[in-house]
């Protein structure tokens, strides 16, 4: 549930800047499908060490050997700490490049590598319309798009790139604008 | 003409080289992962922080493994 790409009513969860009276209704994540290319990269680099190190040890020149056995084991041990490494620095992207939805605002949280941060919000009521498409093969088999919101303010958009069915995420935004504008028009 | 071992010792230092940069990725992954637990708040943040922790002293401990290996 957690680690879901749609989390409706997210348990324990805020985020920084976050009113009094805020409630986070939804966090969404790119689509799982997202992640398969680094999840194979990582199968690889996981199996590269059961090839790679027998041939390793057998480099002999002049019938002696090149690399200590000890030496060998230790790179081993330190390709294996780096694939890790490489897991799970994508997870966290993956994890922490979210759009959520509150019941006033919608925030935008990209991290990109390491040293990219970047946070947009806008208050729901500011949100003029939203935007859904699926392109490509892969996103039509799959249900997964992209979705566009266009802010009255300053004229900015916020993207949501590769969403799982793009078209209730559209729906479900406009749904709690509305809310929001109709609650605000009452008042 | 440089004895085999030599050489071989110099392709195990370069190695050591990739693991004392490898301590500096670790560490600013730990840092982004406090960064990132900061700006949205999970019931999974400690874990997070946890394993990036043990992921950045692991670092450490295979680049001293390696000095003493070599």
């Amino acid at each position: 549930m957690v680690f879901s790409s749609f989390i409706a009513d997210p348990q324990r969860t805020s985020y920084d800047g976050a009113d009094a009276d805020e409630n986070v209704k939804y966090v969404l994540r790119r689509s799982k499908i997202t992640n398969i290319p680094w999840l194979i990269a990582t199968v690889i680099m996981i199996a590269l060490p059961v090839f790679g190190v027998p041939y390793i040890l057998g480099i002999k020149f002049s019938g002696e050997i090149v690399f200590k056995e000890n030496y060998v084991f230790v790179a081993t041990l330190f390709w294996y700490l780096a694939t890790f490494g490489f897991f799970f620095q994508k997870f966290v992207n993956w994890f922490f490049n979210v759009l959520v939805i509150t019941n006033k605002k919608l925030v935008d949280m990209d991290f990109i590598g390491l040293a990219y941060k970047n946070i947009s919000e806008t208050m729901l009521y500011n949100i003029e319309d939203v935007t859904s498409n699926i392109t490509g093969i892969v996103g039509t088999i799959f249900n997964v798009g992209d979705v566009f919101i266009q802010t009255a303010a300053e004229m900015r958009e916020f993207e949501f790139i590769g969403a799982d069915d793009p078209s209730k995420v559209r729906d479900l935004i406009i749904d709690l604008v509305e809310k929001t504008k109709g609650h605000n028009a009452t008042h | 003409m440089l004895p085999i071992k030599t050489v071989g010792i110099a392709i195990e230092i370069v190695g050591i080289f990739f693991m004392a940069m490898y301590i500096v990725f670790a560490f600013i992954l730990m840092r982004q992962v406090r960064l990132m637990n900061d700006s949205l708040s999970t019931p999974v943040k400690h874990v997070f922080s946890l394993v990036a922790l043990i992921h950045f002293l692991a670092s450490l401990l295979i680049f001293s493994l390696a000095i003493l290996a070599i």
